[in-house]
């Protein structure tokens, strides 16, 4: 989707974002323009709306307690907000050489940034423990769920941090994160997934057997999903320093092909686990990310 | 092959592309890119393309270096000249392009037979194209019949000039025409056949053995003609110009005579239809100021011939100052020279009489000679006041008196006087023995034996010195010596009737006006030519400087660095001017008077020119024995033709030159593109 200049989504357009100076203003930014363009309010949104009640019980918070309806019925009730449903949230984060590939101001790896501080800055405002792990063909960075004041911020500082690594090793990073993922949760995988179907079915089915929800982002930039060239041209593969010299017939062509076949691919492996997949180009606006991770919350 | 063979040197340059071209290699730029897991390099036609384009360029390049290095390089195409075959015929056909040749349907004539000629020539013969005028020019070189057209083209664009044919020019000439082996040369001459254009001796006319003529009259038959042969000044009345004429005396019906100084016309006369010719026509031309003067006559109405209608002369009127340094301002010596300087009405002398003292102080640069009575009359300071002037280019003459004898040696000259026997017999009288009649100033030989010397003094002249009057002991009594720019005549007796008698004869007074006006530089004649022959220009001496024909077309220019520059040979009447050196001078150049006579060869003196030939003819090749080479087979041999190609080499290079920027600016256009 193309988010007009006049548009409030225009605030989540990439270019824009990366000229703030902190992730944490951009994952403000994101989140908050975000919600101006569903004309919600970020502070009291759907965690404000009631959910069920419930009976007491010991270890509950009394100041939940529903006193209405003790009156009128003479027993104990807690009311259940749906903001208070918490879900760990674990960002499951490539770092490969191939996420530092850019054909436009933001990279990949940056524009994955983006979406993994907003996810964690909107999940945090809900309380949900938030962990990340970042990977290429061994877990680069890793930081446990939590909910506690201040991990917002190692969370944005742990992504600051972040640079692109090598080589792509999906199922050995995810077999990592699962040994760390002991309890239930939201796992989302933001990676170009440049790698086979089947490594992809290795990496996610064991965690999709386990319970986990699965959302994965498959980030690509326009150029890898349209190249365009006039002449033939020397391009080298960042990951393993491979040159080919290619023509623009073939890039128009077979190239756009294999691309799909590719993406179809990914999309029908993320549906047989039970995952959603969202492809994102890294010239879009954060507000699909965002969309679909509220949905998923809607769903829970 | 090569005209200059050194300039091939500068194909190193062709390095420079290839350096170019390696380099832009090596900087081809690659592109990141996030996976090579869908692509494959499958383009390979494609890539090859690409570089096909850059090695066009690159052969572009080379090719712009090489051509240009190639043509400055000067090569030369050989194209074998095609040699005849042995018992065919060369025919040589040389059109007369003199100046009679303008007469009155004559030229139209003569077109109309060379053509003939041209379209007569047929199988194994050939024939060559050749001007004939003050020098023979190759029109067309030999050639078969199915070249006519070329040949009638070169004919089409020929027209006369102004200068003249002399016949023994061709039969000299007719030695460079190189024939092949066994092939007979026939020279058509196609002229109007003037009596005038033959050589002083007859002999002259015969050319080379094997040769063969064939006379093809072009000629008006009977014709009229009136021409002006002269213009000068009267030698007695110098505001009179003379005009002369000469011709038939029928042309003079009609007739104008008209009369141009500088430009403007100031005289106009017609013609008595009665006079006798040679006739002479005087106009008043009045008072010319100093400098050089145009004078033209013309005729009107144009004749038939109109070219020899004018004539073009220059009239010089000089006014040189002449210094006379004296004893006295009242004596013997300064009123006999005084009155010989002035009595000369061309060039009439500005006479100035001062005393050596006074010349001690007086600038000289205004003076064209100075004049000392007695050269003893000179000591340190005018000695030196007047040796700086005369190696400046001034001119002096010296005569030795009585102070002189007082002295060992002559101021300014050098020369020593003579001891011992000499000196005895300088007391005794004396006459002249030795003249040197070549000089200008001495033209009457005889009249200086009858003078008599009583007395002279005796000096020995200077190495370099030219002895020009000498006594029978072989005393000098005139000697010429150059002192650096300037000139120095010495006269050995003093000019007063005590030691001779010249004073009181005639010749004293020719004497000293003809000698001072040698000195001054006032004898020098104008500059006056002839069409189509050699005029030595004075540009080198000048520094410098450029030539002019009379429609203002540059036809010669001579840098300062060149010590002398080709000789100028003009090929118009009318006048050149001669730009150089900071003054502008003119060259009066007039048609050759032979021209102008009309009168054709007599039908005996014909046969006879056609008999000498007959007589040379080439010996019949014996069957079996080898052709004999033609007149001009050993030029011949080996004698190719070269073509200059540089024009068509730089013609080339420029064509490469455009083309080059827009390959280059294409590659580079896309180049951006990749990298954006």
């Amino acid at each position: 989707m193309e988010a007009r200049a006049n548009s409030p989504f225009s605030l989540l357009r990439p270019e824009v974002l990366a000229g703030l100076s902190t992730l944490e203003l951009v994952a403000r930014q994101a989140v908050e323009g975000f919600f101006q363009g569903m004309h919600r309010s970020p502070r009291f949104g759907f965690s404000q709306e009631f959910a069920e009640y419930k009976a007491y019980a010991e270890g509950d918070d009394p100041r939940f307690v529903d006193w209405n309806v003790f009156a009128r019925t003479d027993r104990t009730y807690i009311r259940r907000y749906q903001g208070e449903t918490n879900t760990r949230l674990m960002i499951a984060l490539d770092v490969s050489a191939s996420m530092g590939y850019s054909s436009g101001p933001v990279s990949k790896l940056q524009y994955a940034k983006f979406v993994a501080a907003s996810l964690a800055y909107m999940a945090l405002h809900q309380h949900d423990p938030v962990g990340l792990i970042a990977f290429d063909a061994k877990v680069r960075s890793y930081r446990p769920p939590s909910s506690r004041t201040g991990s917002l911020g190692a969370i944005l500082h742990a992504l600051d941090g972040l640079e692109p690594g090598s080589k792509t090793d999906l199922s050995e990073s995810l077999h990592q994160l699962r040994e760390h993922c002991q309890r239930r949760g939201l796992v989302v995988v933001i990676s170009d997934l440049y790698c086979e179907p089947e490594a992809l079915t290795r990496a996610v089915q064991p965690m999709a057997y386990r319970g986990h929800d699965i959302m994965i982002f498959q980030i690509m930039d326009r150029a890898e999903l349209q190249p365009h060239w006039d002449e033939s041209v020397l391009l080298e593969d960042v990951e393993s320093g491979q040159q080919l010299e290619v023509s623009p017939d073939y890039l128009r062509t077979t190239y756009r092909d294999r691309m799909r076949n590719h993406l179809e691919h990914m999309q029908k492996v993320a549906g047989k686990l039970g995952a959603d997949h969202v492809l994102l180009a890294s010239d879009e606006p954060l507000d699909k990310a965002l969309r679909g991770y509220l949905m998923f919350r809607k769903r829970a | 092959m090569w005209i200059a063979p050194l300039f091939l040197i500068g194909l190193l340059g062709i390095g420079v592309p290839l350096w170019l071209h390696r380099f832009a290699k090596q900087t081809d730029q690659k592109h990141p890119f996030a996976s090579a897991m869908f692509l494959e390099a499958s383009e390979v036609r494609r890539s090859r393309r690409r570089e096909l384009r850059y090695w066009l360029l690159l052969i572009a390049r080379l090719l712009l270096v090489a051509l240009i290095v190639l043509a400055f390089a000067g090569p030369r195409w050989r194209v074998p000249v095609q040699s005849g075959t042995a018992g065919a015929t060369l025919h040589v056909i040389v059109v007369d392009t003199s100046m009679s040749m303008r007469y009155a349907g004559v030229w139209d004539r003569a077109r109309e037979r060379a053509a003939a000629l041209i379209g007569a020539v047929h199988g194994a013969d050939r024939m060559m194209l050749v001007a004939a005028d003050h020098r023979l020019r190759l029109l067309h070189e030999a050639a078969f019949a199915n070249e006519a057209g070329a040949f009638r083209g070169a004919l089409q664009n020929l027209e006369p000039g102004e200068s003249r044919l002399d016949f023994g020019a061709i039969a000299s000439g007719a030695t460079g025409w190189g024939a092949g082996p066994g092939e007979h040369v026939l020279v058509h001459l196609v002229s109007d056949l003037q009596a005038s254009a033959s050589p002083l001796r007859f002999a002259d006319l015969q050319l080379p053995p094997g040769v063969q003529l064939d006379l093809v009259d072009a000629g008006a038959g009977k014709s009229q003609n009136l021409r002006v042969t002269a213009v000068n000044a009267a030698e007695r009345n110098a505001n009179e110009a003379l005009v002369r004429l000469d011709g038939d005396a029928a042309a003079l019906a009609g007739r104008t005579l008209v009369l141009e100084v500088n430009g403007a016309e100031r005289g106009r006369r017609a013609l008595n239809a009665r006079a006798t010719l040679p006739d002479v026509e005087r106009f008043e031309i009045g008072e010319l100021g100093p400098g050089e003067h145009r004078l033209a006559a013309r005729l009107e109405p144009a004749d038939d011939l109109p070219t020899d209608d004018a004539y073009y002369a220059l009239l010089r009127r000089v006014q040189p100052k002449v210094l006379l340094v004296a004893a006295s301002l009242a004596g013997d010596d300064a009123t006999y020279l005084r009155a010989a300087l002035q009595s000369l009405a061309e060039p009439r002398f500005d006479v100035e009489v001062i005393t050596a003292q006074q010349l001690a102080t007086r600038s000289l640069s205004e003076f064209a000679a100075v004049v000392v009575s007695d050269a003893g009359l000179l000591n340190a300071a005018p000695t030196a006041t007047l040796q700086k002037y005369v190696e400046a280019g001034g001119a002096a003459l010296l005569t030795l008196g009585p102070r002189m004898l007082q002295q060992r040696v002559v101021p300014l000259s050098g020369a020593e006087l003579a001891k011992g026997r000499a000196l005895a017999a300088a007391s005794a009288p004396s006459r002249v023995a030795d003249v040197e009649q070549s000089h200008p100033v001495l033209r009457e030989p005889g009249a200086w034996r009858s003078i008599r010397f009583f007395r002279h003094v005796p000096v020995v002249a200077p190495s370099g010195a030219q002895v020009l009057l000498s006594f029978e002991n072989g005393t000098p009594l005139l000697f010429e010596q150059s002192r650096q720019k300037g000139r120095l005549l010495v006269f050995a007796s003093p000019l007063d009737r005590e030691w001779n008698d010249l004073a009181i004869h005639p010749l004293f007074v020719r004497f000293i006006a003809e000698s001072t006006a040698y000195l001054a530089g006032a004898r020098a004649a104008p500059a006056t030519a002839t069409v189509g022959s050699a005029f030595e220009s004075d540009l080198a001496r000048r520094g410098g400087g450029q030539v002019f024909d009379p429609r203002g077309k540059r036809t010669m220019m001579l840098d300062a660095a060149q010590a002398a520059g080709p000789r100028l040979v003009p090929e118009l009447a009318g006048y050149y001017e001669v730009r150089g050196g900071g003054r502008s001078d003119f060259i009066a150049v007039n048609v050759d008077a032979r021209e102008s006579q009309l009168a054709p060869l007599d039908e005996a003196t014909r046969q006879r020119w056609l008999a000498l030939q007959s007589a040379t003819r080439a010996p019949v090749a014996q069957p079996g024995a080898p052709a004999a080479p033609g007149p001009g087979a050993a030029v011949a041999a080996g004698r190719d033709r070269f073509i200059p190609i540089w024009f068509w080499l730089l013609l080339a290079a420029a064509a490469l030159a455009f083309l080059e920027p827009l390959v280059a600016n294409y590659h580079l256009h896309v180049q951006r593109e990749r990298r954006t």
